[in-house]
């Protein structure tokens, strides 16, 4: 009963929702694997010459064991992602160890953000703020390709406009 | 159409286009400041070998400039009152021509610094609409003149006959001085330190060494000197309502008055720490839109109640939002879970609602309760870590912009969590579209001929978020 009102709370089964692209996912490894990669490296060479030839197998084995158990939770966090835009409002649900769910009213977005590093541009993936007058208000949905955030910015804005109320 | 009879032509407005000058004081207290602080300077260089001669040269010398460059900032500061703004001309060196249009003007205030006070002079500040604070000052006048310039300036900006009286204020509740050293003297940071000099008092007297006893006076004077600034600077608080907003008057020796336009007012935040609650004191804090609520000599510029009973608190809350009494609603206590989390504060965390609010409350070294307006209410969160989920635990956080309040309903239960989300949502749907936002100083009804109404009052400018039904405005 408490899982099922978890996910009630949380993915309200109500409504559409909509992923955001498994390309996320690849772009967060990737950059794990450099880590890792440069950590193992630095680390082995460090260790192998300080103490020995048999050392430098630990930080790689380190290295290992991180990427494996991040490529997992990367996994299953962009799995987690997930929003959907409803008459009124939008919802941006995320998250598997701490989840978080946050309901922002069109007629509260102050403005909308699109942005892309360089990394993201690679993978053909932005990433996509709105503000509201809360510095707290965390709605970012990350992993949109850039065509689709650039088509939810604007219907966000004009449903924003149309709905716009006071502070 | 319409059957009433056509309204008078009001008298026309006079064209107040001709400079004006401020007091002819102004320069003793402009100058002043600087030509004592060069002064100061002057004589600590010479407190080891005073030379008389040199110093009253210098300070002959130090009247003179003073002098002169307080009357030439004088001379060359003249403000005048158009048709839709106020022109403030300044600059000895650099001319610099200030705009400030009426309906930008949000609140308009009289404060009083000490030095002025003395000879019944005041300045006038203006707080502009996305403008900094010190932008809007003008000073000095004789009090009734700055008084009666705030008035014409408050009357433009609503829009009215220059010549239209101040609205008339009503007296909230008063703070007087005594309760405000009481309150400051009971702060957990007096009292320890306090504690602290009278255990090292008693250790140096006991060990025989009187002169390193001494060492305890500039410690009190450390713990001494913020009681005396906070008091001087809250001093005879004093809270009114009135169709401008909310007006507070503080300070002992330089008096302040601040207004908070009622529509501005996002929020607010009870608090009552551990040792009030033997005297039943407590602190409100209010959220303004639009304000910068930065801290100023310990003091956050937006505290409606420094220090005041259960009762202020409740004229405070009735007035804003027209809610009786925030300990007073329904409460949803914790679910018993909560304990594992929080073994001593989960009593103390619940959260309530009537027609006009969002009540949460947690905290129990220092109690705290938001009130937070429906019609407010900026979005809404949920979250869960990993002990709360393992305990069917959740958070729901109703936000506001940024400011002291933080409306948290700590561990709810995940069932109730999720009722209350979309529950919120639709509640501030509602009655963010009955609400009007900061229009307040546009007249609900159309504007009467200026001769019968009196005070802004009668007008029916709006107050802000409140429980009465409004006339319908935007679609």
């Amino acid at each position: 009963m408490t899982a099922t009102s978890a996910e009630q709370l949380f993915v309200p089964g109500d409504v559409t929702w909509r992923p955001v692209e498994s390309a996320l996912a690849k772009l967060r490894r990737t950059v794990l694997a450099v880590v890792c990669a440069v950590v193992a490296v630095a680390g082995g060479v460090g260790m192998g010459v300080l103490l020995g030839p048999g050392w430098a197998a630990i930080p790689v084995a380190a290295a290992l064991v991180a990427f494996g158990w991040g490529y997992v939770l990367i996994g299953r966090n962009q799995r987690s992602w997930r929003y959907a835009e409803r008459a009124e409002d939008l919802l941006v649900s995320h998250g598997v160890m701490f989840r978080n769910i946050v309901v922002v009213p069109y007629g509260r977005m102050q403005y909308i953000d699109v942005q892309a590093g360089p990394l993201a541009r690679m993978f053909d993936l932005a990433v996509i703020e709105l503000h509201t007058a809360t510095p707290d208000t965390d709605a970012r949905i990350p992993g949109l390709r850039p065509a689709d955030a650039a088509r939810l910015r604007d219907r966000l804005a004009a449903l924003g406009n149309a709905a716009a109320s006071g502070l | 159409m319409s059957t009433a009879p056509a309204p008078e032509p009001a008298p026309p407005v006079p064209a107040e286009v001709e400079p004006q000058r401020l007091h002819p004081l102004t320069p003793l207290f402009r100058g002043l400041g600087v030509a004592l602080v060069v002064f100061f300077g002057i004589l600590r260089d010479q407190i080891t070998h005073p030379d008389f001669g040199f110093l009253g040269i210098a300070a002959g010398g130090v009247v003179v400039v003073g002098a002169g460059y307080g009357l030439g900032s004088w001379w060359f500061t003249r403000y005048r009152l158009t048709d839709d703004s106020l022109h403030i001309d300044t600059g000895l060196v650099m001319r610099r021509n200030r705009v400030l249009r009426y309906d930008r003007l949000q609140a308009v205030d009289v404060a009083q610094p000490l030095v002025p006070r003395i000879f019944g002079m005041a300045e006038l500040r203006m707080d502009v609409a996305g403008g900094d604070k010190r932008e809007g000052r003008l000073g000095y006048l004789r009090l009734p003149d700055a008084q009666a310039l705030r008035a014409r300036l408050l009357a433009r900006a609503a829009g009215l006959h220059p010549d239209t009286p101040t609205a008339p204020e009503r007296l909230l509740l008063a703070v007087p001085a005594g309760r405000i050293l009481g309150a400051t003297m009971s702060s957990s940071a007096v009292l320890g330190g306090l504690l602290a000099a009278v255990v090292y008092l008693a250790v140096t007297l006991k060990l025989g060494q009187p002169l390193a006893a001494l060492a305890v006076v500039p410690w009190i004077l450390g713990v001494v000197t913020p009681i005396v600034r906070n008091v001087t600077y809250l001093g005879q608080f004093e809270l009114s309502a009135s169709p401008d907003g909310l007006r507070i008057r503080r300070g002992l020796t330089s008096v302040e008055h601040q207004t908070l336009p009622p529509g501005r007012i996002q929020g607010l935040s009870i608090k009552q720490p551990l040792l009030w609650r033997t005297v039943g004191w407590f602190r409100v804090e209010v959220d303004v839109a639009g304000m910068s609520t930065k801290k100023k000599d310990g003091e956050s510029a937006a505290v409606v109640v420094p220090v005041g009973t259960a009762r202020d608190v409740a004229t405070v809350t009735r007035h804003l939002f027209g809610t009786v009494d925030p300990f007073a609603v329904r409460r949803h206590p914790a679910p018993r879970q909560a304990r594992w989390l929080r073994p001593i504060g989960a009593r103390y965390c619940w959260w309530g609602l009537d027609d006009v609010v969002f009540v949460a409350a947690q905290g129990w070294l220092t109690r705290t309760i938001s009130v937070v307006p429906h019609a407010k209410t900026q979005s809404v969160r949920a979250e869960q870590g990993p002990l709360q989920r393992l305990l069917g635990l959740a958070d729901v956080i109703v936000d506001t912009p940024q400011g002291p309040v933080r409306a948290v309903a700590v561990h709810r239960d995940v069932a109730e969590a999720a009722a209350m989300v979309p529950a919120q949502v639709r509640r501030a749907h509602e009655l963010a579209a009955r609400a009007t936002g900061d229009q307040w100083m546009r007249p609900a009804a159309p504007a009467r001929p200026a001769g019968s109404a009196g005070p802004h009052a009668d007008t029916g400018r709006r107050r802000g978020p409140s429980n009465s039904p409004q006339p319908p405005d935007i679609g």
